[in-house]
């Protein structure tokens, strides 16, 4: 199985990088910049950074990865042998498990910087979650790549639009300035379980023939 | 061996198949019909992608449905084939061979077996992306055959692919159907007529016909004659080709009734398909 997870991973070719790239290249040049800044804002700047990067990418393996599944040539083979068995969730589960393993690879990076980035990284594995098992569900439900990976980028998009005043009424997030361990704690609870049952719906759509 | 009892399949409210009845075993059979007959809605009835409104699937006396188990002993080409193009050659068939539970002892020597088989061993390294489309539907006859599998079934291989590509798969198929069920469905009579020891004809989501190539022939035998195109047809009478000669243009035509003014000719596997899906 371990060999399973990683050859999907390597399909994934050159799609794969873009989230290292995110989280290791561009995640540090922006972390720099702030500290770079002027005032005492960078620490919250580099939590606003951190939500922004780790929820934007998360969604991106998830879509490279079952996008063969979906919408490729080989979809009926990989249903005959993977969807139909039950194999596809453990692969599936693999790739959130190593996307927040990068993420906090680079958390934990910062939390050497400063410990009060424990409570952004909470939060953000929360919207993580959320996010990422919303996408998977529509990738379940659509039988389709594209238009979740669109709809999760635009939820992303649409949410950091909105008044900061208001946005973490509205969305999953919220700027830096407003959050408190009593919050990450009530929301993050939350997000987690409305992931968990997300992925559980989309666990069992995943097993439906393809088209 | 294969058994189907009374197959059916609908798609919402479409029939597709009404009851297929035939047994196959040993042997190369090709499943012959024309576009939307039901071939592809078979052969995924066959490999459980779809669940059947009716009768059963049964494989050396086991339901298909019921035990998923038996996949492992089926082999499968679908229509459309080419996957994980950034993936090398070795390295796909590596995950199908994981996912047909092959020990990873064995993996190897299986992986090259096959590709062996389909004269893919010197791409072993190269990208998939990287083969040229004969290339990668002998990759997918590769995967296919990977793990030995008592049953394989072809959906429309030859299908694109030039003559050189056509006549390398009717080679791959001479030397891989010994002790084998094989499955090949198409819509090219002469393909089906070079590689395949019964024949299978569908139309309509039924099997309207089955035997030998001889026993297909004759189905239309006294029923093909040849024509001056001048010539009035009565109803019910099939034109299949028009021929330019020396005698001048003659019509090839398939009719229950004789003809007059026309001279007989001996049948073929193609006229013995088109006098059953015709009902001639």
């Amino acid at each position: 199985m371990v060999r399973l997870v990683y050859l999907r991973f390597r399909a994934m070719g050159k799609l794969y990088f873009v989230v290292p790239l995110g989280l290791f290249v561009l995640l540090p040049i922006l972390c720099w910049l702030a500290y770079q800044q002027p005032g005492n804002s960078a620490y919250l700047d580099v939590a606003d950074y951190l939500e922004q990067l780790g929820v934007l990418l998360c969604v991106w393996w998830p879509c490279a990865a079952l996008k063969e599944d979906m919408e490729g040539d080989g979809n009926e083979l990989l249903f005959m042998y993977m969807g139909k068995k039950g194999r596809r969730p453990v692969c599936d589960l693999a790739n959130i498990g190593w996307y927040l393993l990068h993420f906090w690879l680079i958390g934990s990076m910062l939390l050497l910087v400063d410990g009060r980035y424990g409570m952004f990284l909470v939060r953000t594995t929360g919207q993580i979650v959320f996010i990422w098992s919303a996408c998977y569900l529509l990738i379940g439900l659509l039988q389709s790549t594209a238009i979740p990976l669109m709809l999760s980028v635009g939820y992303f998009l649409g949410g950091h639009l909105i008044e900061a005043d208001v946005r973490g009424k509205l969305t999953i997030f919220e700027p830096a300035f407003q959050v408190t361990w009593q919050l990450v704690q009530q929301k993050t609870t939350i997000l987690l379980c409305i992931g968990l049952v997300f992925c559980a719906v989309a666990l069992a759509l995943m097993r439906r023939p393809v088209k | 061996m294969l058994e189907m009892k009374a197959v059916q399949k609908s798609f919402k409210k479409k029939m597709v198949l009404k009851g297929i009845d035939c047994e196959i075993g040993e042997g190369v059979y090709g499943l012959l019909g024309p576009n939307g007959a039901g071939k592809t809605t078979l052969m995924r009835c066959i490999v459980g992608l779809y669940s059947l409104q009716g009768g059963q699937i049964l494989f050396d006396g086991k339901d298909v449905a019921k035990n998923g188990d038996l996949l492992a002993r089926i082999g499968y080409l679908p229509q459309k084939f080419g996957l994980f193009k950034e993936l090398k050659v070795y390295n796909m068939m590596e995950y199908f061979a994981t996912l047909k539970n092959i020990p990873k002892e064995e993996q190897r020597p299986a992986i090259e077996k096959s590709l062996e088989i389909v004269n893919l061993s010197e791409r072993m390294g190269d990208r998939v992306g990287a083969l040229s489309g004969g290339m990668i539907r002998r990759l997918g006859i590769a995967q296919a055959v990977l793990g030995e599998p008592e049953v394989i079934l072809f959906d429309e291989p030859t299908a694109g692919l030039d003559p050189e590509e056509r006549m390398r798969f009717k080679n791959i198929i001479a030397s891989i159907k010994k002790g084998r069920t094989i499955l090949i469905s198409t819509h090219i009579v002469e393909d089906v007529e070079a590689v395949c020891d019964h024949i299978l004809v569908m139309d309509n989501g039924l099997i309207v016909g089955a035997g030998t190539d001889s026993q297909v022939r004759a189905a239309a035998q006294g029923k093909v004659y040849l024509i001056p195109e001048q010539e009035k047809l009565p109803a019910g009478s099939y034109i299949e080709k028009r021929l330019e000669g020396e005698e001048g243009v003659l019509l090839r035509v398939l009719s229950s009734a004789p003809l007059a003014g026309a001279r007989e000719a001996a049948p073929t596997v193609e006229d013995g398909y088109m006098s059953m899906i015709k009902r001639i």
